[in-house]
């Protein structure tokens, strides 16, 4: 489904990702760990288009087709999502006038017609349940005065409605308590399936005991410096980053 | 009821004859209207030159060849009083500055309240005017505040009573209609008593095939305690010329809360006053302005904080497409005496085009010493992270840019006491948005 191929990538001219090789097959989930700027953030945006980073080196092809010429819009028309570290505020825009010009967006794209607000409303509220967010969200400006908690599960929302085939889940644990990552995990396990890739950015081994990654990726200085399966990530916890990549 | 208008109707706004001034039929009116006309004839025209007027050039103004608006044939035009529901039965119409009853709807008004027009306060309640009328104006040799003055012919009154609240909101309409360089001069007076609470809408509308001048003032009392929620719509034809004047002031505990959203006129000139008057007294006065095209919007603001305890705020926001400009002067004054005074003012600017112009101006004269002032100012184009983040969702530039305008926008528009000028509203930024990005 997705294929990064010696993936180089800078920002105001510094190298950030230095040769990143992965590839996400349908129904597989991959968890990328590393410390703090690490490149991690980076390599989702690259991948959901962020245009300020410029690729360099390599490619990504999404099913089969080289995206780095598409805009951050043509790649999430085509089903690449990006949940966000850190979720933007719109002041003035609703959540639900958001999502359904972004959900009529995949519509027009795949020659199905639009929903109106009445027909979206009902289509969006059974979303709501599967991150037990309340229906007043929906009229509250996109992230606009919520907690952390509350920004991370509107990301899921976002997601469970436009059900993309590629999901970049950029930190969604962090900031979250117990209750939060819970409902978090639980929402994006119902929403994850066989047809769907997930590439689960986390800076802590806790959400893997929610969710089960089949791979586990180690990110450090713009590369990937290690990768196994999900035990890796408990070794990552007790021993640390340092001492797992020395130890080779 | 008689209206005398001057036999010469015609007006040069440079010299502008001493004497020739529409006659109200009450002595003190009158004798203002008489004062403000001498006083005219040797104000000069503002200029570019005035520190006032620095980035609003209003040659076009004094150019034409305005003539006082003729009464228009009032079969050819209509207004219907349900455009906004909640006021079909309290909205007054003029048309070219004149009260027009016909096209008008006042019924069922409480005892007490009074929502008429000028002309007729004059007569069945003279003794109210002449302590009121004239009374707030702190505009000093200021030639359109004069020009209004000496010109009006007509204009809204309102009085609220003490302890009295009207709960419809109260719905002033202002056309202008019929020939090309109408000038006219809507004269409002509203006052309310002790622990009023009320609304009111003032609407300017005009066509856009052609040009003609609008000076409009309006004078606020608020006494102690009342509350009044002011929305003024500037919706002029986009060849029209206007230049208006607020001024409020507002009594111990009074609270104003004033909307200005302007979207037509070619040159829109805005002097807003608040004059807290009284003890923890407070005053909102919020802006929106769209302009595109060769568009030019002025607001001029003062937050007059005169005495202890006193709040004020001031959201102004502005978009400018194409090669529009806008002007905002924001100023604060804090005398010695407002002390724990309160203001607050931010000014921000969305610039859809590299040719638009914004020019933005806070300033504050704080002479107490315990006093909480925060301004800002911001110009730009849409935040970056923010397109992103929508572009990521699907949207393409041009959807995204539209949100976005469509979001800046509504933080003032979700203020708005009046639900049916809000979606009204919501509607013409998502017009505007749509015409901006062709
Ligand atoms: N827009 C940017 N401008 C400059 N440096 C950046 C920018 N974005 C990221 N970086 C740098 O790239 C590195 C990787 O950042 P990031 O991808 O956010 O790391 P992570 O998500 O793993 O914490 C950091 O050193 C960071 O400072
Ligand atoms: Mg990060």
């Amino acid at each position: 489904m997705l294929q990064i191929k010696n993936l180089h990538a800078n920002v105001d001219g510094i190298e950030i990702l230095k040769g990143i090789n992965l590839e996400i097959k349908a129904g597989e989930v991959h968890a990328i760990m590393g410390p703090n700027g690490s490149g991690k953030s980076t390599l989702s945006k690259v991948i959901a288009g962020h245009p300020a980073y410029e690729v360099t080196e390599g490619e990504i092809l999404f099913e089969g087709t080289n995206i780095e010429d598409l805009d951050a819009d043509e790649r999430a028309r085509m089903g690449i999502f990006l949940a966000f570290q850190y979720p933007v505020e719109i002041p003035g825009v609703s959540n639900s006038m958001l999502m359904r010009q972004s959900y009529n967006a995949m519509r027009r794209e795949h020659g199905e017609e639009e929903l109106d607000p009445l027909e979206f409303d009902d289509y969006v509220r059974g979303k709501l349940d599967l991150v037990e967010m309340d229906p007043k969200f929906l009229d509250r400006s996109v992230n606009d005065g919520f907690s952390g908690g509350e920004k991370k599960r509107n990301e899921i929302l976002q997601m469970a409605v436009l059900n993309p085939k590629m999901a970049l889940l950029d930190e969604t644990d962090s900031g979250l308590d117990i209750d939060a990552l819970r409902i978090v995990s639980d929402g994006i396990n119902k929403i994850k399936s066989k047809d769907k890739g997930v590439l689960l950015v986390t800076h802590y081994q806790r959400i893997l005991n929610y969710i089960t990654p089949d791979f586990v990726h180690v990110l450090k200085g713009g590369r990937i410096v290690k990768s196994g399966g999900k035990e890796l990530a408990h070794q990552l916890e007790d021993q640390g980053y340092e001492e797992v990549v020395e130890a080779k | 009821m008689s209206l005398t208008t001057a036999q010469d109707a015609t007006f040069n706004l440079d010299t502008l004859n001493s004497g020739k001034v529409p006659v109200m039929n009450l002595r003190s009116m009158d004798a203002i209207k008489k004062e403000a006309s001498v006083e005219l004839a040797s104000t000069p025209f503002p200029t570019t030159r005035d520190e006032e007027w620095r980035f609003t050039n209003i040659k076009a103004i004094s150019r034409s060849a305005f003539v006082q608006a003729a009464p228009a044939d009032i079969k050819a035009v209509t207004y219907d009083t349900a455009t906004v529901p909640e006021a079909k039965d309290s909205t007054l119409v003029f048309v070219n500055g004149i009260y027009s009853e016909s096209l008008s709807k006042v019924t069922n008004i409480p005892d007490g309240i009074i929502v008429t027009n000028l002309c007729e306060a004059v007569e069945k309640h003279a003794a109210l005017i002449e302590v009121s009328f004239n009374k707030a104006n702190n505009f000093e040799k200021d030639f359109f505040s004069l020009l209004n003055t000496a010109m009006f012919e007509d204009g809204a009154f309102i009085y609220i009573p003490k302890e009295t609240k009207f709960e419809r909101p109260i719905h002033l309409v202002y056309l202008t209609h019929g020939h090309e360089n109408a000038a006219s001069f809507p004269r409002n007076l509203i006052i309310a008593e002790r622990h009023a609470e009320f609304t009111v809408v003032e609407e300017y509308l005009g066509d856009d095939d052609q040009s003609y001048l609008t000076t409009s003032f309006t004078e606020i009392m608020l006494g102690e305690e009342a509350h009044m929620s002011h929305v003024r719509l500037q919706k002029d034809g986009l060849k029209a010329y206007h230049v208006n004047r607020i001024v409020s002031q507002l009594q111990r505990g009074a609270d104003l809360q004033s909307y200005t959203v302007s979207l037509g006129a070619e040159i829109f000139r805005n002097d807003v006053r608040a004059i807290m008057a009284g003890e923890g007294s407070h005053a909102t006065l919020d802006g929106l302005v769209l302009v595109a095209s060769n568009q030019l919007s002025d607001t001029h603001s003062i937050m007059d904080h005169r005495v202890a305890n006193c709040t004020s705020h001031q959201l102004h926001k502005t978009i400018v497409d194409g090669k529009a400009t806008s002007v905002f002067n924001g100023k604060i004054f804090v005398r010695k005496d407002a002390q724990k005074t309160d203001a607050f003012q931010e000014n921000h600017n969305l610039q859809l085009s590299l040719d638009g112009m914004v020019y933005t101006k806070p300033q504050l004269e704080i002479f107490a010493d315990d006093v909480k002032c925060s301004h800002g100012a911001t110009v730009g184009q849409t935040d970056s992270e923010q397109e992103f983040y929508l572009r990521s969702r699907g949207l393409n530039d041009s959807e995204t840019k539209e949100i976005l305008t469509f979001g800046f926008a509504t933080e003032v528009i979700e203020s708005l006491p009046v639900d049916s000028i809000k979606a009204d509203l919501r509607k013409a930024v998502e017009t505007y948005t749509k015409r901006g990005l062709e």
